[in-house]
């Protein structure tokens, strides 16, 4: 993980659902979407462009951070 | 305790009786992150520490000051073989409901959310408390914050417009944004499994009043 702190809205987020693997930018209403698999989901989000990908863990606590070019 | 000796944020002191050990942490850590979202207090036996203070009467003057109490006693069962089961939040939920009884007029009017990981695994165990009703999580936070969420509402104290998924996301933010601080003071995985709870629920609390964290 990198030391430099990003800025929020450049952040989208992998968190589990009951039913799956939301992919969600931080600070929007809604998830983007809800994808069956965590894979599915992961693929997903590194296709929005100049987002950071903050993975999480079941329990809301992070896998990894994969750093968009833009925030290296 | 008379009515006049009741602190002024009694209305919103939330006891919390759960396990404190490091296999509870995916589950205080969003359940104490849905008590302050809410605007209330989590008060713990763990919020202080004084090695001259005596536990149970910290836990009984806790349990009196609360109007509010989350029980979660999940572990009424064990995990493996071997593992003895453990007492205490049962115990004190017992505490806590002879309070309610024989409390006074105050004390009657304390509410309670009962949580346990699996439907019915309690009736075995505490099966004075059958029939009463009793919310699980199967060990998963979502499901947890849910069912905390859901007394909330159902009791008056939070506002039914916060959907529960907004409070899971907005935990899983919140979870970035502590790694990410910690982590740039020096905190280092360990640290951060193992940080006390009065420490994190002031992150939690500063996080919640300010705002999320951006580039300085």
């Amino acid at each position: 993980m990198s030391k430099q702190t990003p800025e929020r809205r450049d952040r989208v987020h992998v968190i589990a659902r009951d039913k799956g693997w939301a992919v969600k930018r931080e600070g929007a209403s809604r998830a983007a979407r809800v994808h069956d698999s965590k894979e599915a989901a992961v693929k997903h989000a590194k296709s929005i462009p100049k987002q950071d990908v903050v993975v999480h863990r079941k329990d809301g606590s992070i896998q990894r951070w994969e750093r968009s070019r833009r925030s290296r | 305790m008379s009515h006049d000796n009741l602190p002024a944020n009694h209305e919103k002191d939330v006891f919390i009786n759960c396990p404190l050990d490091h296999n509870f942490t995916a589950l205080i850590r969003p359940l104490l992150f849905t008590v302050l979202y809410v605007g209330c207090t989590p008060r713990l036996a763990s919020e202080r520490f004084d090695s001259g203070e005596e536990r149970l009467r910290k836990i009984c003057e806790l349990i009196q000051s609360s109007r509010l109490s989350i029980h979660d006693i999940s572990r009424v069962k064990s995990e493996k073989k071997g593992e003895i089961t453990r007492m205490n939040m049962p115990f004190e939920l017992g505490i806590d409901f002879g309070c309610r009884l024989f409390g006074g007029n105050d004390t009657r009017r304390k509410v309670f959310l009962v949580l346990e990981k699996e439907k019915h695994a309690y009736d075995r165990a505490l099966s004075d408390f059958s029939g009463m009703d009793v919310k699980n999580h199967n060990g998963n936070p979502e499901a947890l914050i849910r069912e905390v969420r859901n007394w909330f509402v159902e009791n008056g104290v939070a506002s039914n417009r916060v959907p529960a998924t907004k409070i899971w996301d907005n935990f899983n933010e919140f979870m970035a944004d502590f790694y990410v601080q910690r982590e740039n003071e020096g905190f280092n995985t360990e640290d951060l499994q193992m940080m006390p709870i009065p420490e994190y629920i002031n992150f939690a609390k500063t996080w919640l009043n300010t705002g999320p964290l951006t580039t300085k």
